[in-house]
C-alpha cells in the first residue's frame, strides 16, 4: 500500500469513529436538548399571551 | 422481490412513528419564526441533529458511493475538504457568527440588510430557482435506490415516491422548523445506525486489502491520488474548498440551522461537531462505492471503469451501492438499513422543502408586496403563505422529480447547480460582513457575474467542472470589487442598516 493508501485509511478510521461517538452522544443529549426547546417554546407562548 | 415481511413491517413502522413525531410540532407553531427558525431555541446537540440529517440523504449516499465507484480513495478527498472547510467555520465563527447576530430567517434577508430589497428580490429569485432545481434531482436518485435495494416494481416506484413526499409536506407544511427538528432527531439516529451497519458489512464482504487491491489494478495511482487522478487534480480542490466554504455559511438549508440556535456561540459549537459527522458523510459512503466495485466490477470498461453486472444484467455506477447491499444484508437488517435510508431522505426533503419555499415567501412575495406598496400581512397570513408555497414546491418537485435525469456524475452536476447562485451569495456576503466600501452595485454585478461564470462555461461551453466553478467564484469576486469602486459607497454596517430599515425579526 502506498503513502496515499495509509492516509486515507487513517482519515476514514478517524471519520469512521468520529461518526459513531458523535451519533452517541447526540442520541443521548439530543433528547435532553429537545425538552429545553419545548420548554423554551411554551415559556415564550405564556409570555406572549 | 427483495424485501421480507418483516422489512416492509419495519419500514411502515418508521414511517408512521416519524408521522405522528412530526405533527407534534403543530401545537409549538406561535408565529412566522417559530415556523421558520424554531423560535430560535436550538441547543447544541439537537443543532448537531437536525444539521446533519438535512444533509445527509439518501441523495448523499448514492453520489458518494458513486464518486467513490469511479475514481476510487481519490474521491476521499472531496469529503476532507467539505469536513476540514466546516471545522474551520466553526472553530472561527467566519460568517456564520455575524450573521446570526443579525437575527436572519434567510440568506437572502441579509442582501436588504447591507444591500437594498431589490437586490434581495434578486437573490431570492436566483437561491430559489438554483435550490428547487438542485434537488429537484433528488426524487429520481432516491427512487432508484429504493427500487434496486428492495427489487420493488419500477410500476409503483412513481407511487412511492409520492407517498413519501405527500408525508413529509404534511407535517413540514403543519410544523415548519419545528416538526422537522423533531423528526430530524429520530432521522438522524436512524440513518447513524444504517450508516455503521452498511460500513460494517461492506468492509466484511468486501475486505480492506481486496478493495485497495482492485483500486489498484483498476485505476493504479491516480485511484488514490487526488492531484493526479485526471477528473480532479489541484484546479479541483482548490474549487472545492471554495464551494465547501460557501455551502457551509450561505447555503440556505445550513444557514437556517445556525439562525436557529439559541445563541451565536451555539452556532459555532453545533458547526464544529458537524464537521466530523461530515468526514464519515462523505468518506463512509465513498468506501461503499469501492466495496461496490471490488465485488461486482466486473463488466466491459467505461472511462477506465468496470461497470458494474448483478446475476448478468449491467448496471450504472450508481446503483452497484443499492444492488451490493441487496446481494448482502439478510431479512431485517435490510428493512432497518431502508427505514434508515427512508430517515435520511425525508429528513433532507422537509428541511429543503422548508427552506426553499421560506425563500419564496420571505425574500420575493413579501419584499415584492413592499416594494409595490402593499401593507404587511398579518403574522397569521405570512404564516399561510409559507405553507402554500411549501406545498406548491413539492408539487413541483413530483413532476420534475421524475421528468429530470442528470447527466454525468450526480455530485458534480450537484456543485455547479448550487455554484450558479453560491458563487454570488457567497462573495456579497463576505463583502458585505467584511468591507465597508461592498454596495448595491457591487452586489448586483457579484451575483449576475457568479450566475454566468457557472452557466456560460459549464453549459454552453462545455467546460470542465472545476473551470466553471473557477469562473463564477472568480467572476463574482471581479463584479463585486468594480461595481463597489464605480458605485456610491454604502458608509453603512449591515447592523446600522438593519437598524435603520427595522427589517430583523
Amino acid at each position: 500500500m502506498t503513502g496515499w493508501g495509509y492516509f486515507w485509511g487513517t482519515w476514514l478510521l478517524i471519520s469512521g469513529v468520529a461518526f459513531a461517538v458523535i451519533t452517541l452522544v447526540v442520541a443521548v443529549k439530543g433528547f435532553q436538548d429537545l425538552r429545553a426547546m419545548f420548554a423554551g417554546l411554551s415559556a415564550k407562548e405564556r409570555a406572549d399571551k | 422481490m427483495n424485501f421480507a415481511t418483516i422489512d416492509w413491517v419495519i419500514v411502515v413502522v418508521y414511517l408512521a412513528a416519524s408521522m405522528l413525531i412530526g405533527l407534534l410540532g403543530r401545537k409549538y407553531v406561535g408565529n412566522t419564526a417559530h415556523f421558520l427558525v424554531a423560535g430560535r431555541e436550538l441547543g447544541t446537540y439537537i443543532g448537531i441533529a437536525t444539521l446533519a440529517a438535512t444533509e445527509i440523504g439518501t441523495i448523499t449516499f448514492m453520489y458518494n458511493s458513486e464518486l467513490g465507484y469511479r475514481y476510487g480513495f481519490a474521491a476521499f478527498s472531496a469529503a476532507l475538504i467539505s469536513g476540514i472547510a466546516m471545522i474551520f467555520v466553526g472553530r472561527t465563527g467566519f460568517v456564520i457568527r455575524r450573521l446570526r447576530v443579525l437575527r436572519l430567517m434567510t440568506v437572502p434577508e441579509y442582501f436588504e440588510v447591507k444591500y437594498s430589497r431589490g437586490l434581495r428580490i434578486v437573490t431570492g429569485f436566483l437561491v430559489a430557482l438554483g435550490g428547487i432545481l438542485n434537488m429537484g434531482v433528488f426524487l429520481k436518485i432516491e427512487g432508484e435506490f429504493l427500487t434496486v435495494i428492495s427489487g420493488l416494481n419500477q410500476k409503483y416506484l412513481v407511487a412511492t415516491m409520492i407517498a413519501i413526499l405527500l408525508l413529509e409536506l404534511i407535517y413540514t407544511t403543519v410544523g415548519g422548523m419545528i416538526s422537522i427538528v423533531i423528526t430530524d432527531y429520530l432521522q438522524y439516529v436512524l440513518l447513524s445506525i444504517a450508516t455503521i451497519i452498511i460500513t460494517i458489512y461492506a468492509v466484511h464482504f468486501a475486505g480492506w486489502h481486496a478493495m485497495v487491491a482492485k483500486v489498484t489494478s483498476v485505476m493504479g495511482g491516480d485511484g488514490f491520488n487526488p492531484i493526479t487522478a485526471p477528473k480532479f487534480g489541484l484546479s479541483f480542490l482548490v474549487w472545492q474548498m471554495l464551494l465547501w466554504l460557501a455551502i457551509h455559511t450561505c447555503w440556505q438549508t445550513t444557514a437556517m440551522r445556525m439562525f436557529s440556535t439559541k445563541s451565536p456561540e451555539v452556532s459555532k459549537r453545533v458547526m464544529t461537531w458537524t464537521g466530523f459527522i461530515f468526514l464519515g458523510r462523505g468518506m463512509l459512503p465513498m468506501l461503499w462505492g469501492i466495496a461496490a466495485l471490488t465485488l461486482l466490477g466486473h463488466g466491459a470498461l467505461i472511462g477506465g471503469v468496470p461497470q458494474p453486472v448483478v446475476h448478468g444484467q449491467t448496471l450504472a455506477p450508481i446503483d452497484a451501492m443499492p444492488a451490493m447491499l441487496a446481494m448482502l444484508l439478510g431479512p431485517g437488517i435490510r428493512g432497518i438499513v431502508v427505514a434508515g435510508m427512508l430517515a435520511a431522505t425525508m429528513s433532507v426533503n422537509s428541511s429543503y422543502l422548508l427552506g426553499w419555499s421560506a425563500v419564496i415567501s420571505q425574500d420575493i412575495i413579501a419584499p415584492l408586496r413592499k416594494q409595490i406598496g402593499r401593507p404587511p400581512v398579518s403574522d397569521a397570513t405570512q404564516l399561510l403563505i409559507n405553507r402554500i408555497c411549501n406545498f406548491a414546491v413539492g408539487v413541483f418537485l413530483i413532476f420534475w422529480g421524475l421528468l429530470y435525469t442528470p447527466p454525468g456524475a450526480v455530485y458534480l452536476y450537484l456543485n455547479i447547480t448550487g455554484t450558479i447562485f453560491l458563487a454570488g451569495a457567497f462573495v456579497c456576503v463576505i463583502g458585505g460582513l467584511y468591507w465597508k466600501r461592498a454596495n448595491t452595485s457591487g452586489g448586483y454585478c457579484a451575483m449576475l457575474m457568479g450566475a454566468a461564470g457557472a452557466i456560460i462555461p459549464f453549459f454552453f461551453l462545455h467546460k470542465s467542472e472545476s473551470f466553471a466553478g473557477f469562473a463564477a467564484f472568480g467572476l463574482s469576486a471581479i463584479g463585486l470589487l468594480i461595481g463597489s469602486m464605480l458605485g456610491k459607497s454604502a458608509n453603512t454596517t449591515a447592523p446600522e442598516r438593519a437598524a435603520q430599515i427595522g427589517e430583523v425579526q
